[in-house]
């Protein structure tokens, strides 16, 4: 299964050698790992994760860069393999010379996708000698600046290694050299096209002066400043039409033994590189997407870092994150950041408070970071702590189908026993508004024993409810409270989107009904304060 | 080769941006008058003559205008030259447009055919133009016509003229086209270049070179439509950079002819004016002072603007010489302020345009930007809303305001109380005289004058009164400023009791006036006449007409 010009881009791994112990990835510390490609993780949708990976993969089609994001790490050492790469491409050198070989392979691709599409066959030699030259050019450029740049990583380190032997070794060297005169050589072609009427004869260049230099340099005392600069928009096809066809054939008939030399080039290197190539560019592109991704958060002043990674139990700290989905509806600048502590014995977050303030959001915040985190790369979070999780569980409501079998609690319940059932002490699970279509006795009794069970089970939990008694049940809750607060006199109550710990004082819906009038605790006091100043 | 007749190094742009506020400028000094004679129904002479009127506004360099005040001599001397010129470049210009006129196509054959004919147009309109310069030999002394004929003359030689023809008419192409290139990355051809002219062949050398051509060549199939069109397009790429060198010669030489055009165009519009203004008054070269020194000094100054309008003679002032900062004229309603204020700021911009000025002398520092602040009439209202406004507007002015500016303000800080007025303008007014702009101020803020003649140490103060009561003649000359506007005389004018002698009582400003004595009244000239040449305005009471500052000359 090759794509055009013997290049293989979405492929099976293909393992390269490093030296004679074994295969590596710059993905993974143990390529086993790896292997099969999987689906997208049912809670993606929930969490918004798939539209994190959409910004963050945009424009990299062709790489299919997702299916790396459906397989977070399982192990601390994995994590750090990872964020040991992030790190070293942190240093402008690495950096730079890793973004350089991946314009290099584009261009490449697109040289010996060129190749393929041409019919004349002139033409489709000269495309794959570029596409060749430009790719063996791409790998002797990253395996010097790398070997220079005193690379950190691992990962790095195995790729340099390999990429120099394969600079290095005597059909590469060869090559180089022979497409290197080649280009030269073709470039240096020079000849005169004489036109008259319907015959068109070609010749070696005679040494004509060039007419418009000429006209140029008589009206050249007239030169008043910038003029209008007459670009003409020539399209030109890469295709030779027939005319042009025979005035190249014309101009190969005179210079047989270097166009002979470009046909004798296409047939000894058509199958020069191991595709182990095209992996390495796949899996740089990876980091380079989701490097980019977070640098440009990181320059619209928002928080970015590289969690610790730790194995559960363990206390779970997350510093001022923000869910970066956020980004396709408010400016930077409007996001608000927040921070979780779970310590034992709690396990379980309870977020209660107004509607629309942001509970929703830091209940899906809570399970993207640590997802992202177990991806190995750098979060939207100014610091955490986090913990390995075996499995993420998501319970969000659905939308009611017409005519569905089962009622919409039973199809609730359903799916919540099946995470009942599947949940471990490394779980996690974000619970958002569970039971809201039922009365809130029913809510309050079945929230109780679902919560109670969680706790028992261990499965660290964010719960967005509107009940807020569930924040009371025992030691391993905690109460979250979504605060609204409007900043000035006067005005009708802001959304804040702030989370803070505070117990719930059962004032959730009432909080929320007064502040949409204006009429918060919070307002009320400030307008007091202010006019009493 | 460049005009260069209104700056040693710079050509006359017309389309260059005029200084901001130029608006304000025209309507305050009244130069509209002023442009329509110039123009004299012109289009291009009245762009030229609006160009160099207002940008002259924010041009402030001695030795440019000295550089035209050289070369108005010799339009004065050699108008027929100056005429002749601007009508060989406009017609030249025009027919080599209509020859590109209507080519829409981006084809580069189209373009060169059509390029090479405007050159031909154009190579003939240039020889006629030095033909100009031949038959004045000697005529210009200046150095902006000397030079353009001495430019003219060399590079426009005959042999020059006959090479540019011969290249001309190789681009007919009679023995075939020859293009260059080079293979490029795909082996397309690469960067064609149209080659020649070729030195003519003959012999064996010419036979040699058929005989390879045709060993190595194909012909087209006559009915090979599609290969013709093909050939069509690669040689067309290959004339690319010949068409745009035509095309680019013909701007350029096109380019030139319009710059010649405006440039005569402005003195033609200045040569209009001078005959319009000469029955008027005296005229004389102002002698311009470098920036920064705030000289001034007018001897017999008259409002052109108002002298077009109207038939009659002219009541003409002067400022004593002095470099005095800022000038502040109070006094007497109808005594001629605003008159002599814009009378002032004309000469100063006339004179920075290089031009004449109505006086029989002036002399001033150059100005780096002429803004005005006048009464408006949607000032007139003293509602609290219109000082917002007023102050608005100074904002902006601020905001286009650099050291060494020259401010004109008229009645500014009509839209409060005299004693807003007086503090808000006198700190502001003050301020600009600090930062080294020129200010001259009409008002009849009696306490915004005081403050500021006693606070700027540099200030002279002119007043508009009678020098012998209130029914005396009214000058404009040094004093201090006085608590009254002379109404009584206006008073007695509207009473038309014609009787010339007052009782000696001096109405105060702060007395109830009149309805009829409102703004409107007070900002129409008061009827006067000529007596001297000297700065007297005399006061002659008993008429009602508006804004007549003279007589019907007798």
């Amino acid at each position: 299964m090759t794509c055009p010009g013997a290049f293989v881009i979405c492929e099976k791994r293909s393992p390269w050698q490093k030296g004679d112990d074994g295969v590596l990835s710059i993905l993974d510390r143990d390529p086993s790992a790896g292997g099969e490609e999987v689906a997208e993780p049912p809670y993606f949708r929930d969490l918004l994760l798939d539209r994190v990976v959409g910004a963050i993969t945009a424009g990299r089609d062709a790489f299919h860069l997702q299916a790396y994001f459906y397989r977070p790490l399982g192990s601390a050492p994995a994590v750090l393999y990872r964020q040991a790469v992030f790190q070293d491409l942190e240093r402008l050198p690495v950096r730079t010379a890793a973004e350089r070989f991946a314009a290099a392979m584009a261009a490449s691709r697109q040289h010996l996708a060129q190749a393929e599409a041409l019919r004349d066959e002139l033409q489709q030699h000269r495309w794959f000698l570029e596409g060749t030259l430009v790719r063996g050019q791409a790998i002797a450029a990253l395996a010097r600046d790398w070997a220079a740049a005193n690379l950190r990583s691992a990962a790095l380190g195995s790729a340099q290694a390999f990429l120099n032997q394969l600079a290095q070794s005597p059909a590469v060297q060869t090559m180089q050299a022979e497409a290197a005169q080649l280009v030269q050589d073709l470039a240096s072609v020079y000849y005169d096209v004489h036109i008259q009427g319907s015959r068109v004869a070609v010749l070696p260049h005679q040494g004509d002066k060039d007419f418009g230099a000429a006209i140029e340099a008589a009206f050249a005392r007239f030169r008043q400043g910038p003029v209008e600069p007459y670009a003409f928009r020539s399209q030109r096809d890469p295709e030779l039409n027939h005319v042009e066809a025979q005035i190249l054939h014309l101009v190969a008939q005179q210079h047989t033994e270097l166009f002979s030399r470009l046909e004798q080039f296409h047939s000894t290197y058509a199958t020069l590189w191991p595709p182990d190539v095209a992996q390495l560019d796949r899996e740089l592109q990876w980091y380079l997407a989701w490097r980019e991704y977070a640098e440009s958060l990181a320059t619209a002043g928002l928080p970015i870092c590289f969690p610790e990674v730790h194995r559960a139990p363990g206390p779970m700290q997350i510093r001022e994150a923000f869910h970066p989905a956020l980004l396709d509806v408010m400016r930077p600048p409007d996001i608000v950041c927040n921070s979780l502590d779970i310590t034992e014995p709690e396990c379980i977050a309870v977020v209660s408070g107004p509607n629309q303030g942001g509970k929703t959001t830091f209940a899906r915040l809570f399970a993207t970071v640590h997802y992202l985190g177990q991806l190995g790369g750098p979060i939207p979070a100014a610091a955490a702590r986090l913990t390995l999780f075996d499995h993420i569980f998501t319970h969000f409501p659905r939308e009611e189908r017409a005519g569905a079998p089962s009622s919409h609690l039973e199809e609730e319940l359903r799916r919540m026993l099946d995470i009942l059932g599947s949940a471990t002490r490394e779980s996690l699970v974000v619970l958002n508004e569970p039971f809201g279509s039922t009365t809130a006795q029913d809510a309050r009794w079945l929230g109780q024993r679902v919560l109670a069970r969680l706790a028992e089970i261990g499965a660290r939990t964010v719960c967005v409810t509107f009940l807020d008694e569930w924040s009371r049940l025992s030691d391993a809750t905690v109460s979250l409270v979504a605060v609204a607060r409007s900043a000035r006199r006067g005005e009708p109550a802001e959304r804040t989107f702030r989370i803070v710990r505070r117990p719930a004082d059962g004032r959730a819906h009432a909080v929320a009904l007064a502040e949409r009038h204006g009429l918060g605790y919070e307002q009320v006091r400030e307008q007091l304060a202010g006019g009493g100043s | 080769m460049n005009a260069h007749l209104l700056s040693a190094d710079r050509d006359f742009d017309l389309a260059a941006p005029l200084p901001w506020g130029h608006e304000a400028l025209v309507q305050d000094l009244q130069l509209e008058p002023l442009l329509e004679v110039m123009a004299s129904g012109d289009p291009l002479l009245a762009r030229a003559a609006r160009q160099g009127l207002l940008g002259a506004a924010a041009a402030a360099d001695p030795a440019t205008i000295r550089y035209r005040q050289r070369a108005w001599a010799d339009c004065c001397a050699e108008p027929a030259a100056v005429q002749k010129w601007h009508a060989l470049a406009r017609d030249g210009a025009q027919a080599a447009r209509r020859e590109r006129a209507g080519l829409y196509t981006r084809r580069a054959d189209s373009i060169a055919h059509a390029s090479r004919r405007a050159l031909s147009i154009l190579v003939a309109t240039l020889a006629e133009i030095r033909s100009v310069a031949d038959a004045h030999p000697s005529q210009f002394t200046s150095p902006a016509f000397g030079g353009l004929a001495n430019r003219l003359q060399e590079d426009l030689s005959d042999d020059y003229l006959a090479d540019v023809t011969g290249l001309l008419h190789a681009l007919q192409f009679p023995g075939g086209v020859t293009i260059s290139a080079g293979l490029g990355p795909g082996l397309q051809s690469r960067e064609p270049v149209l080659r020649g002219p070729r030195p003519p062949m003959h012999g064996w050398a010419l036979r040699r070179l058929r005989r390879r051509q045709a060993a190595s060549s194909f012909v087209l199939h006559p009915r090979d439509d599609a290969g013709h069109r093909m050939l069509g397009e690669w040689q067309n790429r290959g004339l690319e950079g010949t068409a745009r060198a035509l095309a680019q010669s013909v701007d350029h030489i096109i380019g030139f002819l319009q710059t010649l055009e405006a440039e005569t165009g402005f003195y033609l519009a200045a040569l209009n004016l001078q005959r319009a203004l000469a029955e008027k008054g005296p005229l004389s070269i102002p002698e311009p002072r470098p920036l920064g020194t705030s000289h001034l000094a007018a001897r017999g100054v008259w409002d052109p603007s108002l002298a077009l309008q109207q038939a009659g003679s002219l009541v003409p002032n002067s400022v004593p010489a002095g470099t005095a900062n800022p000038i502040v004229i109070t006094g007497a309603n109808r005594g001629g302020k605003s008159t002599l204020l814009r009378a002032l700021g004309i000469c100063q911009l006339l004179m920075q345009a290089g031009l004449f000025v109505p006086a029989e002398h002036f002399s001033a520092s150059v100005a780096i930007g002429i803004l005005t602040h006048f009464k408006r009439e949607e000032d007139r209202a003293l509602a609290r809303g219109k000082l917002d406004e007023e102050l608005a507007r100074l904002r902006d002015i601020l905001d286009h305001l650099r050291p060494h500016a020259l401010v004109l303000a008229n009645e500014p800080m009509q839209s409060t109380n005299e004693a807003e007025g007086a503090a808000i303008g006198g700190q502001l007014f003050r301020a600009l005289v600090d930062s080294k702009v020129r200010v001259l101020l009409v008002t009849h803020l009696h306490d915004l004058a005081v403050s500021l003649t006693k606070d700027c140490p540099s200030a002279l103060s002119l007043r508009a009164g009678p020098p012998d009561g209130p029914d005396g003649p009214f000058v404009i000359q040094p004093g201090d400023p006085k608590p009254t506007a002379y109404a009584e005389g206006l008073y007695r004018a509207l009473l038309g009791n014609g009787d010339g002698r007052g009782d000696g009582d001096v109405l105060q400003t702060s007395a109830p006036q009149p309805d009829m004595l409102g703004q409107d009244f007070a900002a129409a000239a008061a009827p006067e006449t000529r007596t001297s040449a000297g700065s007297n305005i005399q006061h002659a009471p008993g008429s009602l007409d508006r804004a007549p500052i003279w007589h019907e000359a007798e």
